[in-house]
């Protein structure tokens, strides 16, 4: 008999109330659907289905689906991944939409507690894989959004199921605050992994950027990413645009159809350097390609420990980059380099051109080197060439035949910046001009919250580089002659974000929505600056300064201080435990289950005298039980409410006099 | 110690046949310096027992028969003007003994009421400006006829909660009822009983019952049980902390009469019914809570 009608919720047992279904199809919704981006599209089809059908369940009210249902589909969706992921090992991606179709499927088979039990735990890992993807700052709030849903699910669980969602959310919202300091304090000291966690590095390996060689179209395809390659953060001011050229891999084998790099060979580049320094550092997100993408021309460095400069002025590491990483740079924008000789080598390299090809090119190159006879004329006047004569320069030029510089020169008279490049460098070489072609990026956008340089794929470009003896490698910029009006409008577009001078934005001008987005790439910026490119060298250094050396010391160190503190927090609780149950009271408590076990029933609210008075009058025959049970009882009054010093050992010894389970007789 | 008690228990039931528990509960009220009620029809033995009671401790005892014209002062004593003294003499009422019968109290008026439950309360009388302490021990015995007969002024909450105890005495069971047929008269039952104690040792008495020992955990019980009563649906209202004062007290007591030194929860349990029937009232139907409905409150406390 409850005597206290509505004064407690039902918690306890294994009844799952339908309120919380709601709460659980939250949380299936928050922990999949940010995957499917990146899912096929039948594993989605699938999964909201099984949502669809578990919401039209509950409203019929809820009965767990049949086996014969959930089997079939389980094996059939099993086998589904297992061939559609099979093809190149997505073990990762595979993993991803099983747990996916799993937290739905799931939903139909809810008999308990327990069950949601295993949804909420379902979707709290599912919370983790979703960095797998991203890990800016949005995903970073969606996160939290998200665990708030599913500790809410977790909380609502144990609550009254008549609470609002508002309290429950609101709890939930105190909790997670409350668990910040404790990430804080892991995310500082637990010791970091070098490299990415597994599966990101391959998740995100379709990051686009600058591949080691050039051929028409494959940067004109790059320049339509808007994803960001790195940031800048520049000391004091930032250059004017003319002068931002990143140097990334340097071409100089032709084959008449792409353009590839030939040097690895290390060497210091002699630089000379003129004008103010620039000092800025770089952060550069993971493009699984060594070269580091300095500004022109960089004279020192630091961040990287195994940098190195190949011959022709790459500045590249020695493993492929994987992680977003901070590196320290003092560059000459103004500079020359390798003045007065060149090698054999360099000069037979940045010579050379494809047998047979673009003969009409090299016929055009030897025409005009008789009217401009040094290598500044020549230059000077093919780039008068591409300005007078009706050259476009656009995204999408047409298809180049087999000489295909022929082609572009004499024919379309259209291209991108790797069509200028390749055919300024080709006429030059034709010329008897060392000439390379350059592949970077080329400015940036300045944000003016923080004055911090944004650098977009959009921004990938390629340009020419040709020696002379006097001033070594000057840095020709062929489609920056291009006029205006024969600029493709999507790429004027894009350069007319940047005004000459970067820095030049005044905040106020804009509108709250221009302002709002520059606030928000700070923050992203701040974000990935602080918080994803917490490296390892980075922990040693703040470890260092806290006056720790041995990382290895300190996690034992942690590890120590948490058991024991784990320790302590238990034996608080037993000691709590024990006060409010005193040993006496504690034996006769044992003593009832003891009983409980036997079928009989002993209620919280029976004294154990009157208990004794019940058992002689219903079980008059078993005089062993009752004899116990009343020495055992007059014991425990002696002790609990009598004050009498009856020693704990004694009461136990009366509790073991009580007969088993066993002995019915 | 508790011998002598006993044995005046012993007697009593001399004269009130087959009521000892009953009769137990009044003495521990008594201890307990609390006034009983006795609630019950007519002729069931109700003015036999407090006789019994005052004639066994030796105390002075009164009787007042509650009726709608008496007056206060018919309870608790009148000046009169003496011509020969020239001056004016208190003539002390009934209310000036040491166990004071009040019968039928309903059938007194609220006014006559509140002067003896007040007198009651203070253990003392003002009367013409001067105060008049009630001898010592004093104990008060109302009867009360249930309440729904004719002409009766039922006994508000705030004055039923001034009794620590009410009982029922109930029909007889059948030997006893045989044994009231064959017995002589009770008056002649009540002659024949003696004084068993002195005043100073019922003083005595009332103080040694409140030594008993209770256990933290017994208090923790209490609290609970008053608690429940405030919680429970069933309850229009809940338990006074007076009453807790007087479960505590009456625990004691019966401890004391039973000999032993400290309270156990069954005696907190065994009074129960006695200590919380008249001072709790039903939700569903405004009447007095009945034993079955303390019982079934006490099935939520589990005993600490």
């Amino acid at each position: 008999m409850n005597i206290f009608p509505g004064s407690k919720p039902v918690t306890s047992g294994n009844y799952l109330p339908h309120a919380e279904f709601p709460w659980l199809m939250a949380v299936a919704l928050v922990a999949i659907v940010p995957h499917f981006p990146h899912l096929p599209y039948w594993i989605i089809t699938v999964t909201l289905s099984i949502l669809l059908y578990f919401f039209l369940r509950w409203q019929q009210g809820y009965h767990a689906t049949s086996v014969w249902i959930k089997v079939p589909v389980a094996l059939c969706v099993a086998a589904a991944i297992a061939i559609d992921f099979s093809y190149n090992f997505q073990f990762d991606k595979a993993s991803i939409a099983a747990l996916t179709f799993c937290i739905c499927i799931k939903l139909l088979e809810l008999k308990g507690r327990r069950d949601v039990m295993v949804i909420v735990a379902l979707g709290y890992f599912l919370l983790l894989t979703h960095y797998f993807h991203s890990q800016d700052f949005l995903t970073g709030i969606w996160l939290f959004v998200s665990a708030l849903v599913v500790t809410s699910a977790l909380l609502h669980l144990y609550d009254d199921p008549a609470r609002p969602a508002l309290k429950t959310l609101k709890t939930a919202f105190i909790m997670l605050l409350q668990a910040i300091p404790l990430a804080l304090v892991l995310y500082l000291l637990f010791p970091r992994v070098d490299g990415p966690l597994w599966g990101i590095q391959r998740m995100q390996s379709s990051q686009t950027g600058l591949s080691g060689t050039m051929r028409p179209g494959q940067i004109s395809k790059l320049v339509e990413s808007n994803e960001i390659a790195f940031r800048v953060q520049f000391q004091d001011h930032i250059p004017p645009r003319r002068q931002l050229y990143w140097r990334g891999p340097v071409l100089s084998n032709y084959d008449g159809r792409s353009w590839t790099s030939n040097d690895y060979r290390r060497q210091e580049p002699s630089i000379e350097a003129r004008g103010a320094p620039a000092r800025y550092s770089i952060i550069l997100e993971p493009h699984n390609r060594p070269w580091l993408l300095p500004l022109e021309m960089p004279i020192s460095f630091s961040g990287i420990p195994n940098a190195y400069f190949t011959s022709s002025g790459v500045l590249q590491s020695q493993q492929p980059i994987t992680n977003r990483t901070r590196m320290e740079f003092v560059s000459h924008p103004e500079y020359r380099m390798d003045r007065g000789e060149l090698s054999r080598f360099a000069r037979r390299n940045n010579l050379q051109l494809p047998d047979g090809r673009n003969r009409r090119s090299l016929a055009f190159a030897e025409q005009l080197w008789a009217e401009n006879p040094t290598p500044e004329q020549m230059a000077e006047r093919l780039l008068r060439f591409f300005r007078d004569e009706p050259f476009y320069y656009t995204l999408d030029p047409p298809l180049l035949g087999a000489n295909a510089v022929d082609d572009f020169i004499f024919n379309s008279r259209q291209g991108f910046c790797e069509h200028y490049a390749s055919a300024f460098v080709v006429l030059m070489r034709a010329a008897g001009v060392p000439t390379r072609a350059v592949t970077g990026y080329l400015g940036g956008e300045v944000n003016p919250v923080d004055r911090v340089l944004t650098v977009r794929q959009s921004a990938a470009h390629a340009w020419a580089e040709f020696w002379t003896v006097e001033n070594g490698w000057t840095r020709v910029d062929p489609t920056a002659v291009i006029p205006p009006e024969r600029i493709a409008p999507e790429i004027l577009n894009q350069q007319n974000d940047n005004s000459p001078e970067l820095t030049d934005i005044a905040l106020d001008a804009l509108n709250w929505l221009q302002r709002a987005r520059y606030y928000w790439q700070a923050l992203d910026n701040h974000w990935s600056q602080w918080v994803l490119d917490y490296t390892p060298e980075r922990q040693r250094e703040l470890l260092s300064r806290l006056g720790i050396s041995d990382l290895k010391k300190i996690s034992l160190f942690f590890a120590a201080v948490t058991i024991l503190f784990l320790i302590l927090v238990a034996l608080f609780i037993l000691r709590k435990q024990r006060k409010s149950i005193e040993p006496a009271w504690a034996v006769w408590l044992s003593a009832c289950k003891k009983l409980n076990r036997q079928g009989i029933e002993t209620p919280s609210w029976e004294t154990p005298l009157a208990l004794v008075e019940r058992l002689q009058t219903t079980y008059p025959n078993r005089l062993e039980l009752n004899a116990a049970l009343s020495r055992l009882a007059r014991l425990v009054y002696a002790v609990r409410y009598e004050n009498m010093p009856v020693p704990i050992r004694i009461l136990k010894q009366a509790r073991k006099q009580l007969p088993g389970a066993g002995s019915n007789a | 110690m508790a011998s002598p008690l006993k044995n005046l228990i012993d007697q009593a039931e001399t004269v009130i046949f087959g009521k000892r528990l009953e009769i137990t509960l009044a003495l521990a009220c008594f201890l307990a310096k609390g006034h009983l009620l006795i609630e019950d029809l007519p002729g069931l033995g109700k003015t036999t027992l407090a006789r019994a009671l005052a004639r066994l401790s030796g105390l002075s005892f009164s009787r007042v028969q509650c009726t709608s014209d008496l007056l206060p002062a018919d309870v608790l004593g009148i000046s009169v003007y003496e011509r020969e003294r020239g001056e004016f003499r208190f003539l002390p009422g009934p209310i000036f003994s040491q166990v004071l019968l009040a019968d039928e109290i309903n059938r007194a008026t609220p006014k006559t009421q509140s002067a003896l439950l007040e007198a009651m309360e203070e253990l003392q009388v003002t009367s013409d400006g001067e105060t008049r302490a009630l001898p010592q021990p004093f104990f008060v015995i109302a009867t009360q006829n249930p309440a729904h007969q004719i002409g009766v002024f039922p006994l508000p909450e705030s004055q039923l909660d001034r009794f620590s105890l009410r009982l029922t005495l109930g029909y007889p069971n059948a030997g006893a009822e045989r044994a009231l047929l064959t017995a002589d008269s009770s008056q002649a039952r009540l002659d024949h009983l003696e004084a068993m104690l002195s005043t100073e040792e019922i003083i005595r008495h009332q103080e040694a019952s409140q030594t008993v020992f209770v256990a933290p955990a017994l208090l923790d019980y209490i609290q609970a049980v008053l608690t429940a009563s405030r919680q429970n649906a069933l309850f229009k209202h809940g338990l006074s902390p007076r009453a807790g004062l007087s479960m505590l007290a009456i625990a004691r007591a019966i401890a004391y009469l039973d000999g032993r030194k400290a309270v156990l929860p069954d005696d907190i349990q065994a009074i129960m019914p006695s200590v919380a029937c008249h001072r709790l009232r039903l939700r569903q139907n405004d009447e007095p809570a009945r034993p079955e409905d303390i019982e079934a409150m006490l099935r939520g406390v589990p005993i600490p």
